[in-house]
């Protein structure tokens, strides 16, 4: 049987000036679930993700949350408070009165999962930005968050820190079953290491599909103005200039399931 | 990097070892120092302690002087104003005489002085600020001023207050920068045109600083938030801080060369 982590129920919200986002929104996020937040700029994802965490206070329904929240933001320049990677990490830790003589042993442990050992000592202006991001998801990690969120954490990194972020977040996943993951993002590429997907739009949620469903659905994101994955749109300007003797079927949107299909097809 | 002042560069150096009160301590009372000393002798020894410090810190000077590079106009200006307000005691003081405009070795030994001043200043609050973290500074901070907190301040969100000020010293010098330039390339020039046209350039420049600063103190705000945070008082603290021999030492050499400054400069009276 599947447990909620997060359980929202009615939920309105509306802004200070009276601009109404959210009108009776629910939503249920399962414990250990990886769920893309998807829509555009202004649909409300990022004030839903406030909304759980406690930033903001609804107008009305009900939010609840049978875990623990840790989240990453898009710029992790802003996040940082301590003068060490090893300060950052213990910040949390002076903050639920943890004892001194146990932190050390908790940041190497930490430094260790996010895979930044070497750089306990460093300060966060030596860092390169996905080096940073990895601190930020150690912050979270560090006070047991069961259900971390990710609001545009790869947007401002380059590719290579990108891929190696989201590898990481992966890892962590997959070695902790019980981890939730929301993240927020406009990466068509992504959404398909979730396996769920949520589209907000306006403040209502127009889908909630397993991703590979969602990322398949072409003329759903192209009328919602969401992007297609770099495979998708490979797969379609190969089949329009017709270089293949056989169409891709239009199904095929990761590398995985591209290089599988070019393989099967060449036996 | 723009400017080194907050920013912490860690080393393995003698004065990264050293107790933060040890160096809180020193910075605050080298500054009162630097008010009595009054003859070449005294600043001769202020600057040896100064590049000794320096030297200890294992921080290359290129460094320090980045620091002072973004406040040079500054100084020049204090100098400016000490050189040309400064009458001259008679007339054997004057060096340059045209018209009304008077310059006196009085003025212009002052100046240096000023200058020297403000010079020794700065390194000694950066050797401080590079060489220990700004969570370091706050937790020295906190530890100095527990007396008071006996008559009610609130010492630890002081401390707290300070770090974060320290850590957001270079973050925000680096996003002036970028301002800077972003309104450079739309042809906003701070070089060119008269005193008051150069004031009004900097309107477009400081308005988008205070509008990031507060950006990022609701972004901060959340994050600490969300990690927590509720007061500053209830908090543990992951530095604990331990008093050592060579902190005794520093302390006995540093008092050594206080009372040798008071000392030679009423010697000198």
């Amino acid at each position: 049987m599947m447990v909620s982590a997060i359980v929202i129920n009615n939920l309105s919200f509306s802004f200070d000036d009276g601009q109404e986002l959210f009108r009776q929104l629910s939503l249920q996020v399962n414990r250990g679930e990886w769920l893309s937040l998807v829509g555009r700029n202004g649909s409300g994802k990022s004030t839903l993700m406030r909304l759980i965490l406690g930033l903001e206070t609804p107008s009305s329904g009900t939010i609840k949350v049978a875990a623990r929240l840790g989240a990453v933001f898009q710029n992790p320049e802003d996040q940082f408070i301590g003068a060490t990677v090893e300060d950052e990490l213990a910040f949390g830790l002076e903050n639920q009165q943890i004892k001194p003589e146990l932190m050390p042993n908790k940041i190497k442990e930490t430094l260790q999962e996010i895979g930044m050992s070497d750089y306990a000592k460093s300060s966060p202006d030596q860092l390169s930005g996905g080096q940073k991001q990895r601190v930020a998801i150690g912050s979270a990690l560090i006070l047991n968050a069961d259900v971390l969120f990710f609001d545009e954490a790869t947007s401002m990194l380059d590719p290579l820190a990108r891929e190696s972020i989201i590898n990481l977040i992966g890892k962590l996943h997959k070695q902790n079953p019980n981890l939730t993951i929301i993240n927020i993002t406009h990466d068509p590429d992504e959404i398909l290491w979730g396996q769920r997907a949520v589209v907000l739009e306006k403040g209502k949620i127009i889908a909630d599909e397993p991703a590979k469903v969602l990322m398949s659905d072409i003329d759903f994101l192209h009328h919602h103005q969401l992007g297609e994955t770099f495979v998708s749109k490979l797969v379609s300007k190969i089949n329009q200039k017709r270089s293949l003797n056989r169409k891709i079927p239009s199904s095929i949107i990761s590398q995985k399931e591209l290089l599988s299909w070019l393989l099967n097809s060449n036996k | 990097m723009n400017n080194i002042f907050g920013r912490f560069l860690p080393t393995d150096s003698l004065l990264g070892k050293l107790d933060p009160r040890t160096k809180i301590v020193i910075d605050f009372f080298f500054v009162i120092i630097l008010l009595f000393a009054n003859s070449w002798l005294t600043y001769g020894i202020l600057i040896f302690f100064v590049a000794f410090a320096i030297y200890c810190s294992k921080i290359p000077i290129k460094v320090f002087w980045l620091g002072l590079r973004s406040i040079l106009s500054l100084v020049i200006l204090m100098m400016l104003i000490q050189l040309l307000l400064t009458a001259p005691s008679d007339q054997s003081d004057i060096l340059i005489s045209f018209g009304w405009l008077r310059i006196s070795s009085t003025g212009l030994i002052n100046s240096i002085i000023i200058a020297l001043r403000f010079f020794l200043m700065i390194f000694m609050t950066t050797v401080l600020t590079v060489t220990t973290p700004s969570t370091s500074i706050a937790d020295g901070i906190s530890s100095l001023l527990k007396p008071l907190s006996k008559i009610g301040l609130d010492t630890k969100t002081f401390a707290l207050l300070i770090s974060m000020t320290l850590r957001f010293v270079p973050i925000l010098s680096d996003e002036f920068s970028t301002i800077v330039d972003a309104q450079r390339s739309r042809g906003l020039s701070l070089k060119t045109g008269s005193i008051v046209k150069r004031t009004k350039t900097l309107i477009p420049m400081i308005i988008p600083l205070i509008s990031v600063a507060f950006k990022k103190a609701l972004t901060l705000a959340d994050t600490m938030e969300i990690r927590g945070f509720i007061d500053a008082k209830s908090r543990t603290s992951f530095h604990q801080l331990k008093f050592q021999k060579i902190d005794l030492i520093v302390l006995i050499i540093f008092t050594v060369i206080s009372f040798s400054i008071v000392y030679f400069s009423y010697a000198k009276l």
